[in-house]
């Protein structure tokens, strides 16, 4: 609780400015680029290649969108936490138990899923560079150096990892794009909403799950208890506040700007020819012969950077979620986050056996997590509009506050939308296409 | 170390064709054949590019597009064509199992009175278990969905009984919190 005058009274929501951050500002993108790795996974490299293929760079507005939601869904995550001191799960259990045991499925489901998308992923490359590499072997491998890497890892070096990572894949990808060039101008006029075509609503869907989906976007409350990110002083959760929503306005601003060179290598390579990317090798390989060898090692790279540390990164937040369900610590280096790193080693390594595209797999699994997402945003939209919630309320007494209701409601209308109409008016005929 | 790629270029008359495609491929899964022509010469050249299946093996593929292009290359210009979504089938026509090898397209061009052949060699690999679509989704969201008791078990025996039903505690403002949390606005 903030400790204020009672005299003067609390003063009125959003109403406080935070104390300038300077310089600060930029080094507090650690997070944050936790939250773009994790956005800019296989799924970011699908979506983005088919759309580049299928329509250049028309579709790139959809990141930034997309990333509006995102960005007020996380929002919401972090005002609930300041105003209470309470972890996301909480949100669930004050609603109902059912709540409750629909978030536990939905992130050992999701989780397992989404990992094992990218460890295939990841052996895709690497059989690439070692043919005689088996995919499982190599899933195995880059599933097994992620729980080493987790197992061992205090959340600082995790975190370093992550700004260097996702510095490295981006660096890759623009890379190889530019040697292929990038239509600077064509990507200008991709800003502005527009329709381009039969089958774009279907990517925008699939892009919806990757780009808002489900608990992912509450892991940014987790990281704020690694980093000891609260305070009980009112002014010192607004600063907060602040420098939380750089941080991951910057995450979800960087998986926009990498769907950029994606777009920009399949459009120059696939999109002549109407082949849509099925294969990393489809884009990496056809490379080539526009942008030379190196363009192949880079994209390759990228790629791998990519799947690797948002694998890594579905087991981070699944971990966390699960934590908290159970009220155990949450702390990266505590033994229940290990065992559950183990337990979901196990089944994503041993899913690599069905040997699934993860690419074709990537586009179902995204269009899926839309289906699973819109509860966790009604419930999270409930929870946030009561009174209890302080000097975090919904107002309409400031531009700020009325800004924040119109991105909530913005958020959760898109999340609702895709839900219903993607995932259950046309469930079969939407998953069962190639 | 290379990234594993087929990549062949032949020269006849004054133009180069070179072809680009991956050299193994999931069953069930396509194929793309990139082809670069580059006229190298000083008057446009026209060429006629053809791929051949592999063989006797041809109802191992599945294919739908044309088995033949015309480039029309400009002196100086590059033209690109693509033989695209060439399926490596698991099954036969009658359902029979086609077994996993290395087969070899053969794609030749002919123009200018003169010709080449590229022989594109690409094996197949063990493809999903389940056909593509809704069972590629269904039956590893079902396997972790069953996975979902063995987490509860495990985590059941490390929380307090009930504690999935309570709320966490609350947070509390560390001492080791980041000093610039408590700054404020100068005036403020």
């Amino acid at each position: 609780m903030s400790h204020h005058n009672e005299e003067i009274g609390p003063p009125p929501p959003w109403s406080l400015r935070p104390a300038p951050l300077g310089r600060r500002a930029v080094l507090a993108l650690g997070a944050g680029s936790m939250i773009a790795s994790f956005y800019i996974g296989t799924g970011d490299v699908t979506i983005g290649t088919n759309m580049g293929a299928l329509f250049g760079y028309k579709l790139w507005w959809t990141y930034f969108v997309l990333g509006v939601a995102g960005w007020a869904l996380i929002d919401m995550s972090v005002r609930y936490f300041l105003r209470f001191g309470r972890t996301p799960m909480t949100i669930f259990k004050d609603v109902h138990p059912l709540c409750t045991i629909y978030m536990f499925l939905a992130i050992v489901v999701c989780a397992t899923f989404g990992s094992y998308n990218q460890w295939a992923a990841c052996a895709l490359v690497a059989t690439g560079f070692f043919p005689g590499l088996p995919i499982e072997v190599g899933g195995a491998i880059a599933a097994a150096a992620g729980l080493l890497f987790l197992v061992a890892g205090a959340y600082a070096r995790i975190e370093k990892l992550f700004v260097f990572g996702l510095m490295a894949l981006i660096g890759c990808f623009f890379a190889a794009a530019l040697v292929a060039g990038i239509d600077w101008k064509a990507a200008g006029l991709g800003l502005i909403p527009n329709a381009p075509g039969p089958g774009w609503n279907k990517l925008f869907a699939s892009n919806a799950g990757s780009m808002i989906n489900a608990w992912l976007i509450l892991i940014y409350p987790y990281t704020m208890i690694e980093r000891r990110w609260y305070s009980d002083q009112l002014q010192g959760k607004v600063n907060i506040l602040h420098r939380a929503r750089i941080d991951y306005g910057w995450g979800i601003f960087a998986a926009g700007v990498v769907a950029l060179p994606l777009m920009a290598s399949a459009a120059a390579v696939l999109r002549p020819f109407g082949i849509a990317p099925r294969h990393a090798t489809d884009i990496a390989v056809l490379l080539e012969p526009l942008a030379g060898s190196w363009s192949t090692y880079l994209f390759l790279a990228g790629f791998f950077l990519a799947a690797w540390t948002a694998g890594v990164g579905w087991w981070l937040c699944g971990c966390y979620a699960l934590l908290d369900i159970f009220n155990l610590e949450i702390k990266i280096d505590s033994r229940p986050m290990r065992i559950c790193a183990v337990l979901f080693f196990i089944p994503s390594t041993l899913l690599l056996l069905l040997r699934i595209n993860p690419f074709y797999q990537m586009l179902l699994f995204s269009a899926f997590l839309t289906v699973v997402f819109p509860l966790v945003g009604l419930v999270m939209l409930y929870r946030i509009t009561r009174p209890d919630m302080g000097y975090f309320r919904w107002s309409l007494k400031s531009r700020a506050g009325a800004l924040l209701i119109a991105a909530d409601l913005f958020a959760i209308g898109l999340s609702v939308y895709f839900g219903i109409w993607y995932g259950y008016a046309k469930f079969g005929g939407f998953f069962v296409s190639r | 170390m290379e990234a594993r790629a087929f990549t062949e270029t032949r020269e006849f008359g004054a133009v180069s064709l070179t072809a680009y495609a991956p050299d193994w491929t999931w069953q069930k899964r396509d194929v793309n054949i990139l082809l670069i022509a580059r006229n190298q010469g000083t008057s446009s050249a026209e060429v006629a590019v053809a791929l051949g299946l592999p063989p006797g093996q041809a109802g191992h593929f599945a294919y739908e597009g044309p088995l033949e292009h015309t480039l029309r290359i400009a002196p100086g210009e590059t033209v690109l064509q693509a033989f695209a979504g060439i399926t490596a089938l698991d099954r036969d026509a009658v359902a029979n199992p086609v077994p996993r090898q290395t087969y070899t397209f053969l794609i030749e061009a002919r123009g200018e009175g003169d010709r080449a052949a590229i022989a594109y060699p690409v094996t197949t690999i063990r493809g999903a278990a389940v056909e593509p679509g809704a069972w590629a989704l269904y039956l590893p969201a079902a396997l972790a969905l069953l996975w979902c008791a063995v987490f509860a078990l495990a985590l059941v025996l490390m929380a307090q009984p009930g504690a999935w039903r309570q709320p966490g505690a609350m947070a509390t403002q560390s001492p080791e919190a980041p000093a610039w949390i408590e700054e404020r606005r100068e005036g403020g």
